[in-house]
């Protein structure tokens, strides 16, 4: 990469900004603001991979908020049993083993799904991954070994060499080198061939399908990859709550970070990562002027929504393109 | 001349209308196989059926001699057999020469390569490049597809079907809508094919047809009523009465 | 096994199925007929349910209350439908998905500024309040025979509207052919209008009914709009058949597998693991359900025949 186009230095400059802020501001006395700056992250990450599927595969995806569950009671129940026994095979306070289980848990969650929901296009698609993301909800609320609604606090983070995620900035750089990591590897994903495929098959899968393509594989492989993305996201997001608890997977989650991706703008890859930004400070904006701060926050997605240029796909694809409806 | 594409009895019908009405059909390798007929007539229907959007009620499509009446479309297309669409069907939101490298892509084994830039694969850039300087359109290689006119994404539905480097094109109404000139273009265009590859062409436009086609199948209420080189089918009274004579 | 509990749980069942199918109705019908994904309908049935409960105060009487609150839910569709609704039909379904979902917390949070945090109970009547004995031990809250009863009226009333009256013949026409509606001279606008209020209507009458149950509470919205996706996707998204079918289906295998998974799980497994493993399970089990259907037919048991 020679030059760097407009969305490059939007990246570069962002990135910088969430590389320096942070610190300096903890060392200037301001620690909230880099709990802040982990979350944003941390919610960024889970963004960045709904992106992938929503922005470059046309997969409009309202159970996302699922895998960060599941990669969250990954990280959180072998805690639970190395405190308090039971599952000897499972208890550990491991990070790699934690992180393992989250990747294999959403993966394998993502597969079972996503070949179920694939298998379906448009709203249909829109409303079984909800569904199947209000189950997973459903099953931990149910599972009152681990506090079912109310949740469960983690006794400690987990154990990795050299980093400690006791240490808040630890925790930050971490989840930041993971931001990175994962916003290189999905613009390498959709700059490949197999990424093209992706996006064409977004375009017109009837095209695609009539060159050889099926398309269904490619769907599922970017379903998995995203919802593994997703779970390691949720790894991190109990690490830094230190507290696990089925809210994180509700379906308004959901719905949050499907905001991030179409406010940031789809199909671009720092996009979510401003949407998420802009979540958490319209978030912390409304919330410090009053508690019921969902009021002018539903208020503000509606107005977005009927009055933003074209509405939101428009603003996606910067055509003002509304009244195309791709899915049916 | 060995036949490539054979259609035997082929029945289709949506709720109590009859589309395909025993359709039995043998295209030859190598050469270029018209299919005309009224609107209405079930062309579409056909090529549908050919290409694997759509499965028959009943009969049998033989591709080289082996059965792929019930295979799925990806499966045919990378059989070698590919489609082009009456209404154009490209990647529009993609610049041309993406649109023609995702067929050229799919000829090279699978794409589940996750990270070098696509971009940056020449063997495939190159040979897209090639077919878009074929069609005449390497000029606009890097404009996105909505861009160009109708003429234009005729040329490029074309140029898509002759990338994916299909031995069988069932091409479906390329000159709709071209004007008197573009037409004229594609139809030397597509006799440079000739020979190259075999077409099934259902067309709209008697002069192309008669201009390119080896033979001629006529094609009326889901049945076909004559067979035969465009001679014999301009000369074939039933013919004259169910169709020509209309014009 | 006990028989007894099994009726009554069956009975439970229908009377949630036909629940399901109050909510189901209006999200199939709105999104059949205008093609609109409404995500707040979830939010309509809970305020109906706290506007229920308020009248009830105020009149003293829960029918009373019910009768007028069906206009105050038409109200509320019908604003809906103009304010929000109609400038989104022609947009992309994640459109309607992000806008009504904001449409959602400005309900919840107004319900929960108007209301308060705290559920709301809802007194019924003492002649409602009682017991019925159906035969020899079986014996069931009244209240819990007037919702199946009302479900079911509801339920004739939809297939006569939409199979056999005119305005069933245009919303029927309106699903398959808009253009042909409007070119017809008929007011596709207010059409539109009133197919929304209706579901408005209906979806907060489950909520009135379900109030004197378990109370009005801000969460019931959301817990039951999952569930009657669940519904309709099962039932083929726009089919009123369907819908009814997956509702009576859903709603008996949830409160069955609620209350008999334990039982069956013990048939073949140790006591202590069907302890652990049937609430989770039970929690799951529409869902399984669901999944199930789709791979086997991906466009639920009865797609609508034109879309």
């Amino acid at each position: 990469m020679g030059r760097l186009g407009k969305a490059g230095w939007v990246t570069l400059i962002v990135m910088l900004a969430l590389l320096i802020l942070p610190p300096v501001l903890l060392w200037s006395g301001n620690e909230f603001y880099l709990l802040l700056a982990t979350r944003l992250v941390i919610l960024a990450i889970a963004a960045v991979s709904l992106n992938l599927i929503l922005g470059y595969g046309g997969m409009v995806s309202f159970g996302h908020a699922a895998f960060i569950g599941i990669g969250a009671y990954a990280m959180g129940i072998p805690v639970y049993h190395e405190f308090y026994g039971g599952l000897p095979g499972v208890a550990s306070t491991n990070g790699f083993f934690q992180l393992a289980l989250a990747v294999g848990l959403s993966a394998l969650f993502a597969l079972i799904t996503g070949a179920i929901s694939l298998r379906t296009k448009g709203v249909y698609f829109l409303m079984i991954t909800m569904a199947f993301g209000q189950m997973v909800f459903f099953l931990f609320q149910s599972l009152s070994e681990y506090g079912g609604d109310d949740g469960l606090v983690i006794e400690q983070r987990s154990e990795l060499p050299l980093v400690s995620f006791d240490n808040p900035l630890s925790l930050y750089l971490t989840s930041y080198a993971v931001l990175v990591a994962v916003m290189l590897l999905v613009w390498l994903i959709v700059n490949s061939r197999f990424g093209m495929v992706l996006r064409g098959a977004k375009g017109n899968d009837q095209r695609l399908i009539t060159l050889g393509y099926n398309t269904y594989l490619y769907r599922l492989t970017a379903y998995v990859i995203a919802g593994v993305i997703a779970g390691v996201a949720g790894f991190l997001m109990a690490n830094f709550a230190s507290f696990i608890s089925p809210d994180m997977m509700g379906w308004s989650r959901s719905g949050e970070l499907m905001f991030m991706v179409i406010l940031g703008g789809a199909a671009s890859v720092i996009g979510p990562v401003l949407g998420a930004a802009a979540f958490v400070v319209i978030q912390e904006v409304l919330s410090s002027w009053t508690v019921y701060w969902h009021l002018p926050f539903g208020i503000m997605l509606i107005l977005i929504v009927l009055y933003g240029r074209g509405g939101v796909m428009g603003i996606i694809s910067g055509r003002g393109s509304a009244h195309r409806r791709p899915d049916e | 001349m060995s036949v490539l594409l054979d259609i035997r009895d082929l029945r289709k019908s949506f709720g109590g209308v009859t589309a395909t009405d025993g359709v039995s059909l043998a295209v030859r390798a190598g050469e270029l196989h018209a299919i005309i007929g009224p609107n209405g007539a079930g062309k579409t229907t056909l090529i549908g059926q050919l290409s694997g959007a759509l499965l028959p009620d009943s009969g049998q499509i033989l591709f080289r001699g082996g059965d792929i009446t019930r295979k799925a479309a990806y499966v045919r297309a990378r059989m070698g057999i590919t489609r082009s669409f009456q209404i154009t069907s490209l990647v529009m939101d993609m610049s041309v020469l993406d649109n023609v490298a995702l067929a050229v892509q799919a000829t090279k084994g699978h794409s589940f390569c996750f990270f070098r830039p696509a971009h940056k694969i020449t063997p495939i850039r190159d040979a897209a490049r090639e077919v878009l300087d074929k069609v005449g359109l390497l000029a606009r290689a890097e404009t996105p597809a909505i861009a160009l006119s109708h003429g234009e994404h005729r040329q490029l539905e074309i140029a898509v079907a002759l990338a994916s480097g299909a031995e069988m094109m069932l091409l479906d109404e390329p000159m709709a809508g071209l004007g008197g000139e573009e037409s004229a273009l594609l139809v030397e265009f597509l006799k440079t094919l000739k020979g190259q590859r075999t077409i099934l062409l259902i067309e709209h436009d008697m002069d192309a047809v008669f201009a390119l086609a080896d033979r001629v199948s006529v094609l009326v209420y889901g049945r076909i009523i004559a067979t035969g080189s465009p001679d014999e089918i301009r000369a074939n009274r039933e013919v004259r009465h169910a169709y020509l004579g209309e014009e | 096994m006990d028989y007894t509990l099994l009726f009554i749980q069956t009975l439970n069942g229908v009377q949630l199925g036909l629940l399901l199918f109050l909510v189901a109705s209006g999200l199939t019908l709105v999104f059949g007929i205008l093609d609109f994904v409404n995500l707040a309908h979830g939010s309509i049935y809970m305020i109906g349910a706290f506007v229920c409960a308020s009248l009830t105060y105020w009149s003293g009487n829960f029918l009373i209350a019910v009768v007028l609150s069906l206009p105050v839910m038409a109200v509320l569709g019908y604003l809906i439908e103009r304010v929000i609704a109609r400038r989104l039909y022609a947009r992309d379904h994640l459109d309607h998905v992000l806008g009504t979902f904001g449409l959602i917390l400005v309900m919840d949070t107004s319900a929960h500024l108007i209301w308060g945090p705290e559920g709301i109970a809802v007194p019924l009547p003492d002649w409602l309040n009682g017991q019925v004995t159906l035969f020899a031990d079986v014996v069931v809250p009244s209240f819990r025979l007037l919702i199946i009863a009302t479900g079911l009226t509801i339920a004739a009333g939809l297939f006569w509207l939409v199979n056999y009256t005119r305005l069933g013949m245009l919303i029927r026409a309106g699903a398959s052919n808009r253009t042909m509606v409007a070119a017809l001279g008929i007011d596709i606008k207010t059409l539109f209008s009133l197919v929304f209020a209706l579901g408005a209507v209906l979806a907060g009458l489950a909520g009135m009914l379900v109030a004197p149950i378990t109370e009005a509470s801000i969460s019931m919205g959301g817990e039951i709009i999952i569930t009657a996706f669940v519904v309709i996707i099962v039932g083929g998204i726009g089919s009123m058949k369907g819908a009814f079918i997956a509702a009576l289906m859903i709603g008996l295998i949830d409160t069955l597998g609620r209350s008999f998974l334990g039982d069956i799980f013990q048939l073949f497994m140790s006591q202590d693991a069907a302890e652990t493993s049937a609430p989770a399970i039970s929690a799951m089990l529409i869902y399984i359900i669901m999944a199930a259907v789709l791979a086997v037919r991906p466009q639920g048991l009865f797609p609508p025949k034109v879309r």
